[in-house]
């Protein structure tokens, strides 16, 4: 965190033109296609869309650790720090990995290796990267235990993922990845399987070690309730690409692409007696065959002919803030 | 959620028999030409063995024994694999062999396979005491060397075509009702058969329209497969002279005749060895390409 | 855990009843016992002490306890060829039969496991396709057969490995290698399966996640959720071992139990038959319970499900 804590608005993450493609026989499948977004240290950057809109696969892209041979990074940079970790050979990325960059995955049933000891496997990172032995690795372990408000963490060590309950697996999994005190911590989903007062709990508990630490986060989620409560900047994908990047102050007075406007139009709202909850006509495209233009034109209630000509260039609304649309062009 | 709470589309697709057969059927057209063409020359000598075949296969013939295949030098034409030590045909015994092999096993499926798809249905169906009494039950036989208790049967019945039919089908019926059962749990949840239920349709009509359709998919895959298994197995006690008794003209048997005589006639043992290999290997891989395509959550099967 | 073994223990004993049972069922429904039990070679006086030997003037469910009296006992009878007892025959053989079934294991794991984790792990080259050859042979090939034509290959016309018998380490080879084969074919199958479905698993990504290298992720969080599902086949390869032990026993002329129940059964030896069966049985049973075991060992939710 030292590292971090130098200079209040210094970049920690920059992500420039980052294309992920899936090679399939029935053809190219463009999940990440073109997104470029950065990470303030001490930042939380919430990356919001549908399913399918390839959020999980910019998080995976990021740690280089999407799946082969089925897909690859096939452009961009990713600069982290002072090095661009896409021209890192792979002894120096797992260098990053787990030390400097840590990941929450969606599923905590699936994210622990059922046959190992939650203690080994918090363990893990710590004896790798900070060299820890013996005692000393049990005590940090504890320590992160201990600070992820797991209850008599000395008897929970040895127990395995099955004897714990949802919330405190996901619990485990973020001191997983909080035991060495990365810089950058990359959630995915990471309440989605949660019950709604256990995802309150841990929403609120990653936020204060994140507040204590000053650790930057991306959340990813596409719940927009989740990112008012956690996020600093949110960035809307939709069909591999960052189509509006806001401080999140400003996206729920003021959204300026319609697809943005639409996602904010279908959370309920508690005292707002609208009729009906506003739906998204039609489904997110399918990535192996993006229209052409702008993707979001056909389900876009404000499409003109340009729509489905071009892709809109960025358009600069102020602050750091961007919107990809026709609209805002004008 | 805009949808109604019975939307069936989200479930897995209901199968009726006339869209189960005609998915069988347009399956059928893309498969795997090799092992297809394989198979259909076997099941064509086998049905027509008689016409097919350039000598009887029983006919003995002492002065033409041990006669080469036809690419060696004192090779001959009339018998194109080689005779064995009795002089019969090489060539003609496998094509009957084919018969023998493929009526056993097919039998078998027939009685153990149907009666087993019988039992899984019901067993998963019905559940209960009669489900847990029958689990216990096919654990058990599974638990059991087959070869072994084989060795055994024959002992008290002597070797016939019924006593090889009697021993395996038991345990052929088990593994079926193992895996149908466990298949019968799934469909039973699904949404089509509880309307059924709802309606009052009688059990035996749910098991004949709601069930069976959406277990045939694993039935036939789980068929072909265990066809090419019958043939090892039965070639296996054939071989060791506790299954098709001689002068039957099965596979195992045959090559059983040619060990004694391996070093100075190869042909004896090689040929049928190669027919079971091709034959079950053709049928293992019909199975799988079945199975990808009629019914692929079942990869390990 | 204990609930678990125990049922599992009953369920041993009870297969191992079953096992008895239809043997004496077997032997009763056979015509006159007393001719299975002298091979229709005595003397009809001889038969006569035989029957009242094996209490057969006495009614079914009697002659019944008697039976599983004798067995409990230990007590397998007496060959009706010779004056040997059974006991003492399974004796001598069983160390023939066992060190085969270990060289033939061990033939299959040292070949398959790697195959099949390689296979996974590079998915779609040379290694892959290897496996998937020796997959389908495997499965396919009869077994005496192979050992057949391996004679004919390594001791025929080679000359490198003697054709029949048992003798030195070389011995094992070709038996061994058999007996193997087909376990082999099982284990590469699964053992890629297997490794394919973890290597997708998000425990795997995790593991990546926190910078360990690559061997460790495969050896330390793949390899051993892989194995699980390819220990329980383990079980099903013993019994292929029980079975082939027969068929390649007779093959090599392995001097082993698998001979001794063919040459029973052909040469009508009942009480030999009898106690192999038995024997085998049991041998079986107890190793699919110690596998059963070993899987909830290795696989920590199994104490506390089921």
């Amino acid at each position: 965190m030292d590292r971090a804590s130098g200079k209040a608005d210094s970049t920690l993450l920059r992500v420039e033109g980052l294309k992920t493609y899936f090679f399939q026989r029935s053809g190219v499948l463009k999940a990440v296609d073109g997104v470029s977004f950065t990470v303030k240290a001490g930042e939380v950057v919430g990356l919001v869309g549908e399913s399918g809109s390839g959020k999980s696969m910019t998080c995976l892209s990021l740690m280089r650790l999407v799946p082969r041979p089925a897909a690859r990074i096939v452009e961009g940079e990713v600069w982290f720090d002072d090095r661009n970790l896409l021209e890192l050979d792979e002894s120096e990325m797992r260098e990053y990995r787990g030390r400097r960059m840590a990941m929450i995955m969606q599923d905590p049933q699936t994210s622990l290796n059922p046959v190992f000891m939650i203690g080994d496997q918090v363990a893990e990172p710590v004896k790798l990267h900070l060299k820890e032995r013996g005692r000393q690795a049990i005590e940090r372990v504890l320590e992160t235990l201990y600070a992820v408000r797991i209850p008599s963490p000395e008897t929970r060590l040895k127990q395995y993922p099955h004897q714990f309950s949802g919330g405190m697996r996901q619990r485990v999994v973020a001191a997983m990845g909080l035991s060495t005190s990365p810089e950058l911590l990359i959630a995915d989903e990471p309440t989605t399987s949660l019950d709604v007062t256990i995802q309150a709990q841990f929403l609120s508990l990653i936020r204060e070690l994140q507040r204590e630490h000053r650790t930057s986060v991306i959340w990813v989620t596409h719940d927009l309730g989740i990112v008012a409560q956690m996020c600093d900047r949110v960035n809307v994908m939709y069909a591999g690409r960052i189509v509006e990047s806001s401080a999140v102050r400003r996206i729920y007075k003021d959204p300026q692409h319609p697809y943005t406007q639409a996602l904010l139009d279908s959370v309920p709202v508690i005292g707002n007696r609208r009729p009906r909850l506003y739906q998204i006509d039609g489904q997110p495209p399918d990535l192996r065959s993006i229209p052409s233009g702008c993707p979001f034109w056909p389900r876009c209630p404000s499409a003109m002919d340009i729509c489905k000509e071009q892709y809109p260039p960025q358009t600069a609304t102020g602050g750091d803030d961007f919107v990809h649309c026709w609209l805002a062009e004008q | 959620m805009a949808g109604t709470g019975t939307d069936l589309s989200l479930e897995p697709t209901a199968l009726t028999w006339p869209g189960r057969v005609g998915a069988a059927l347009s399956a059928l057209r893309r498969a795997p030409l090799v092992t297809s063409t394989v198979l259909a020359v076997l099941l064509c000598s086998a049905i027509f063995a008689p016409i097919v075949a350039p000598h009887t296969p029983t006919q003995i013939d002492v002065g033409n024994s041990f006669s080469p295949p036809v690419w060696h030098e004192d090779g001959s034409w009339s018998n194109l694999l080689g005779t064995d030590k009795l002089g019969r045909d090489v060539l003609s015994r496998l094509i009957y062999g084919a018969r023998v092999s493929l009526t056993l096993s097919l039998l078998i499926i027939l009685i153990g396979g149907g009666s087993g798809t019988f039992l899984g249905i019901l067993s998963g169906y019905l559940g209960k005491t009669a489900d847990a009494i029958l689990q216990r039950f096919v654990e058990l036989i599974l638990a059991l060397p087959t070869i072994l208790v084989a060795l055994v049967f024959v002992f008290t019945f002597g070797t016939s075509f019924t006593s090889v039919m009697f021993v395996l089908s038991p345990f052929l019926a088990a593994r079926f009702i193992r895996i149908i059962r466990g298949e019968t749990l799934t469909v039973r949840e699904r949404d089509y058969v509880a309307i059924a239920q709802v309606i009052g349709s009688p059990t035996h009509r749910i098991l004949w329209r709601h069930i069976l359709p959406n277990v045939f998919n694993t039935v036939i895959v789980l068929a072909t497969l265990e066809v090419g298994h019958l043939i090892l197995l039965e070639s296996s006690l054939s071989f060791l002279g506790v299954g098709v008794p001689p002068p039957n003209p099965a596979w195992g048997l045959m090559v059983s005749d040619g060990r004694e005589f391996i070093t100075s006639a190869y042909w004896i043992t090689l040929f049928p060895g190669l027919a079971i290999l091709i034959t079950v290997l053709s049928l293992n891989l019909f199975g799988d390409w079945l199975r990808d395509t009629l019914d692929p959550r079942r990869r390990q099967l | 855990m204990a609930g678990y073994l125990a049922g599992r223990v009953f369920q041993a004993i009870l297969a191992l009843w079953f096992i008895a049972t239809l043997v004496f069922a077997l032997s009763r429904a056979a015509g006159d016992p007393a001719e299975l039990f002298t091979a229709n070679l005595a003397a009809p006086e001889a038969e006569e002490m035989m029957r009242e030997r094996l209490g057969l003037d006495q009614p079914l469910y009697r002659q019944y306890v008697i039976y599983m009296g004798q067995l409990l006992q230990g007590d397998l009878g007496t060959s009706a060829r010779s004056n040997v007892t059974v006991a003492q025959i399974l004796r001598e053989r069983m160390p023939a039969t066992f060190s085969l079934a270990l060289s033939a294991i061990a033939i299959a794991i040292i070949f398959s496991i790697p195959l099949g984790v390689l296979s996974a792990i590079y998915r779609d080259s040379p290694i892959d396709w290897i496996a998937k050859v020796v997959a389908f042979l495997g499965q396919s090939m009869p077994s005496f057969w192979l050992g057949l034509m391996l004679i004919l290959l390594f001791a025929v016309i080679l000359g490198w490995v003697s054709p029949a018998g048992k003798g030195g380490i070389s011995s094992y080879l070709l038996p061994g290698f058999t007996l193997g084969w087909a376990a082999m074919a099982g284990i590469v199958r699964l053992m890629r399966s297997s490794m394919l479905d973890v290597l997708d698993s998000d425990y795997v990504t995790m593991a990546r996640a926190k910078g360990l290298p690559e061997i460790m992720v495969m050896s330390k969080h793949a390899l051993r959720n892989a194995l699980i599902p390819v220990i329980t086949y383990a079980s099903l390869i013993f019994g292929a071992f029980m079975n082939g032990s027969v068929v390649i026993e007779s093959v090599f002329a392995w001097p082993g139990i698998g001979r001794v129940a063919l040459n029973s059964v052909l040469g009508r030896d009942f009480p030999v038959v009898q106690g192999v069966v038995i024997v085998f049985g049991a041998f079986f049973i107890i190793i699919n319970l110690i596998v059963d075991i070993l899987y909830a060992v290795i696989d920590p939710r199994i104490k506390y499900s089921r």
